[in-house]
């Protein structure tokens, strides 16, 4: 008898709700189309798509809060105008630009709208960046409160190391690897004896070599054994072996360093 | 938040040799104009017994006082008593520089009468202060708000130290701007074809003391830096030493003697020398005269171009090599490069751009821009930007540096560990992980370094600190250090032991000279106490003037006809005696001070005013009682104060305030009777 009681206001709740949302749609779209009336300058937005960006929105707000009820994301909005933000990821308001505090939540992948995998290469990350960069640059913000200028420092600088860190194959894979909770310490001791020697090998003949010609033969045997634990690394991190993955990265640190000593030297 | 009225943002250069400054007003940069007229003003401050100059008048003198008179600055800001280029600097200095407690270099000299010592941020505050009153005067208002410009390669002390001297000046430093991104930006605003798509621009910036050359990127709404490069010791004044030394010699091979220390003769030889510099940019020769350089004996050599370039052919190499060092850095074949820009006045050297085409395969360097000016000119741009102003010539580029030298931590064995590379976007913020190599270490000492070598000893260290740590097996702790690099170019590090959130900021020690906060409040009072001693000095000089001024008046005003005929031979005794007797106490009371020189005017005052009064009564008594005598007697009257009145007008005009009191007193009291 009581399951039935609440069983009842439930689907009656639901029930009032689905109807009142075309109302809602109807009642919002008016006030927009008198908007528009008064607005005569030919860059204001077409209402068509206000009202159904926001119409659907508060029906995936709606839903959400049903399911969670989190607190947290109730409130997120424009710390300036309290908007609800449209696009991913929140880093300027797109209605009064200001730009907002760092939120560690969104990783550097997610900043540059690309898929959190190892090979990204044909992606524009510098087209991104320079995106970014446009918006979120402190000379921008010189004049603006200071609140707003720490925020523009913290975004940029997160934006430029996600830039550096992202475009080179070796800080990439250790980056993912960290996002999946592995650390890879750079500084741990060799313990293969074969790389050790390889490693010894290479650096004399590094310092022993008098001409360019030298130079550019063992800078291009580097760059193709990088490129083959870049590959090995591609894999294992593919396939979930971290351990693989974390030793094609101690690999392509030192071929990486052997690399930048030799460009040096040219 | 914008307010009404707004004061401007003024965009500053402050070079080694010569400073400028300029504002962005009515759609364009205005250089301003100092008080001689110069569009740049000489980087120098004097002291002697009675007063402190600053700009031409400290340079004017040098030769007569060159203990006392402080130039290059710019040459020790930031740096260490022991840095090499501090030590061989002072040999060719002739001001003292000695060190401090803390090792940092302090300039002695005589001032007021006192042995005094100040340190380069000090004297560099003093020339900005210089530069602001300049502006202030043009604008006629007060000014806040200013970019300074650097070179890109100062490290992180001297950009600090800089900063401070900024703010010792009065100053708010909104921004510490790269001298060739200044360039650049002065070069945008030439540029003819603006609306074009990327641009490659290569700036070659040489002053009087630094060498800065830059690889920026032009698009359409930013300038960014893909590296930077230079040396902060190197410029013209390099190549002026060297003249100085060869003539030196020249003099010594004619006459058997040494001059080398012999300050006040160098001073004069290398004013000397520095002219002969700039006329053989034009002219392939030229002579080197002084007269009376040492011992009654007049210097005269000739010069040719060629000799010059002989002279300095390594430094003009060198110069060079940094070009390539920049495009290695830059990841660019020379063949990207669009654009050559010349900027500081070095680049006049016709040796230099011709080493410079070369290296760019024949390709013409751009000198649109003025090359004095066009750092200032930049930040003045950037000024205004930074300020909050907008407008359609400005663009609103914004600027996207790099960071010039790479900073990192110290290792175990005293290997460099290089945190922040070189030609990093700036602002930047990066992180390391760091463990303890020891059981139950209980702290760790953490070093930071700032430059290129391997071993940190060859570096710059910037700062220490230690990290106090709970006694754990080694290898346990995990100590974040983490590395924030400004938008100025200044580091901030701090360092957090992450299991238990012990944290710390670094607050960079004293250990090297930095300023403190309380030394910093200490320099702007300081400051503060100089700027109201030098308007002292002022007032006394025009107190001085005033008095002078009054007697010459007063002898000009009994000399008139109208007046001298009704005077009796008594009283124009009794008056030329006092004014003799005014001129005469002048020339001995060279240090009196303003109230001495206002009661010698009373004195003068109180002889002339009765005379003057008497004459007018004179006539109001000599006239007969009819009316047309009586009209008479009131036309000569009224024409005798029209006399008067027109002293009273020059002493209006001469804005001396004590005449126009003086001669207002005289006439109060005449149409009192």
């Amino acid at each position: 008898m009581s399951k039935k009681k609440l069983c009842m206001p439930l689907s009656t709740l639901l029930r009032r709700s689905l109807t009142s949302f075309p109302q809602h749609f109807t009642s919002n779209f008016s006030p927009q189309i008198k908007l528009c009336l008064h607005h005569s300058s030919p860059t204001f937005a077409p209402p068509s798509h206000n009202p159904a960006c926001d119409y659907y929105y508060s029906l995936r707000f709606f839903g959400k809060s049903l399911c969670s009820k989190s607190a947290e994301e109730i409130q997120r909005g424009c710390w300036n105008c309290h908007t609800v933000p449209h696009s991913e990821p929140f880093l300027v308001c797109e209605l009064c630009q200001c730009i907002q505090p760092v939120d560690s939540s969104i990783d550097y992948f997610d900043i540059f709208g690309v898929e959190r995998k190892y090979d990204i290469e044909g992606e524009n990350l510098e087209g991104k960046y320079k995106d970014w960069q446009k918006k979120l640059h402190p000379d921008l913000v010189h004049s603006k409160s200071q609140k707003e200028r720490d925020f523009a420092a913290e975004q940029s600088a997160r934006v430029i190391d996600a830039y550096r860190t992202l475009s080179k194959p070796l800080s990439r894979g250790i980056y993912l690897l960290k996002l999946y909770g592995e650390e890879v310490d750079e500084e741990q001791t060799i313990s293969d004896p074969e790389l050790l020697a390889e490693i010894l090998e290479i650096r004399e003949a590094v310092e022993e070599a008098t001409n360019s010609e030298t130079l550019n033969h063992i800078l291009s045997e580097m760059q193709e054994k990088l490129q083959n634990w870049s590959n090995a690394f591609g894999l294992s991190f593919q396939s979930q072996n971290f351990e693989e993955a974390k030793m094609a990265i101690r690999r392509m640190t030192y071929y990486s360093r052997v690399i930048d000593e030799a460009v040096k030297k040219l | 938040m914008a307010t009404n009225g707004k004061t401007p943002a003024i965009g500053i250069d402050l070079g080694t040799t010569y400073s400028c400054v300029a504002v962005w007003q009515r759609d364009r940069v205005e250089i301003i104009a100092n008080d001689q007229g110069n569009r740049t003003t000489p980087s120098y401050v004097a002291f002697n017994n009675t007063q402190r100059m600053i700009g031409d008048a400290a340079k004017n003198q040098a030769a007569t006082n060159p203990t006392n008179t402080v130039f290059d600055a710019k040459r020790l800001i930031g740096r260490r008593f022991s840095d090499q280029e501090v030590q061989s600097d002072m040999e060719l200095w002739p001001f003292k520089v000695i060190a401090d407690v803390n090792g940092k270099p302090m300039i002695a000299v005589d001032y007021n009468c006192e042995k005094k010592q100040f340190s380069a941020e000090e004297i560099s505050s003093m020339v900005l202060a210089k530069m602001l009153d300049i502006a202030e005067s043009f604008l006629g208002s007060t000014v806040k708000n200013a970019v300074i410009t650097v070179p890109a390669y100062f490290n992180d002390s001297q950009r600090q130290a800089t900063k401070d001297a900024g703010k010792i000046a009065g100053l708010n430093v909104l921004r510490i701007l790269h001298e060739p991104t200044a360039a650049a930006i002065a070069y945008r605003l030439e540029m003819k074809n603006c609306n074009n798509d990327r641009r490659n621009v290569f700036v070659f910036d040489l002053g009087g003391g630094t060498l800065d050359v830059s690889l920026l990127v032009f698009e359409k709404d930013h300038i960014r830096v893909k590296a930077t490069t230079g040396d902060t010791h190197l410029g013209g004044e390099d190549f002026d030493n060297n003249m100085v030394t060869y003539c030196v010699k020249e003099f010594k091979r004619k006459n058997k003697m040494d001059i080398s220390g012999n300050k006040r003769a160098l001073r004069r030889l290398r004013t000397a020398c520095e002219k002969a510099k700039r006329i053989l940019s034009c002219s392939t020769m030229t002579t080197i005269e002084v007269d009376s350089l040492y011992d009654g004996i007049d210097f005269h050599s000739s010069i040719s171009r060629a000799k010059f370039e002989e002279l300095n052919k390594d430094y003009l190499n060198k110069c060079i090599e940094f070009v390539g060092k920049c495009l290695i850095d830059a990841k660019m074949d020379k063949s990207s490069v669009h654009d050559v820009v010349l900027a500081g006045g070095s680049t006049r050297i016709p040796k230099l751009q011709q080493l410079l085409s070369d290296f760019f395969d024949g390709k013409d360097l751009c000198k649109c821009i003025n090359a004095d000016e066009a750092v200032a000119y930049g930040a003045a741009v950037h000024a205004y930007m930074l300020n909050g102003e907008s407008s359609e010539k400005v663009q609103n580029a914004s600027l996207w540096e790099v960071t010039p030298l790479s900073l990192g931590l110290q290792e175990d064995g005293g290997i460099m560990k290089v945190i922040i590379p070189r030609n990093t976007s700036i602002p930047t913020k990066m992180e390391d992980v760091l463990t303890t190599h020891f059981d139950n270490q209980t702290n760790i000492l953490i070093h930071v370094y700032e430059g290129e070598r391997k071993r940190t000893r060859d570096n710059n260290l910037l700062g220490k600190f230690v990290l106090e740590i709970p006694p754990v097996p080694r290898g346990v702790p995990q100590i974040s250090v983490c590395f924030e690099l400004d938008y100025d170019g200044i580091l901030h590090v701090s360092a957090e032991e992450k299991s238990r959130g012990i944290s710390k900021k670094l607050a960079i020690t004293n250990d090297k000279g930095r300023l403190s906060k309380k030394e910093i409040e200490r320099m702007i009072s300081e400051a503060e106490k100089y700027k109201a001693e030098d308007e002292m000095y002022r007032n006394k000089v025009q107190s001085r003037h005033a008095l002078e001024k009054y007697a010459y008046n007063m002898r000009d005003a009994i000399n008139i006809k109208e007046i001298s005929l009704k005077l009796s031979p008594e009283d124009k005794k009794n008056i030329n005696d006092a004014i003799d007797s005014a001129l005469e106490w002048l020339e001995v009371s060279m240090d009196a001070n303003p109230n001495d020189f206002d009661n010698m005017r009373s004195t003068l005052s109180s002889v002339f005013n009765p005379v003057i009064v008497k004459m007018i009564k004179d006539e109001d008594n000599v006239a007969p009682p009819d009316t047309v005598a009586s009209s008479g007697s009131n036309s000569v009257k009224n024409g005798l104060l029209s006399i008067l009145a027109n002293f009273a007008l020059d002493a209006v005009y001469s804005a001396a305030t004590g005449d126009i009191i003086g001669f207002a007193s005289v006439i109060v009291d005449c149409l009192s009777i």
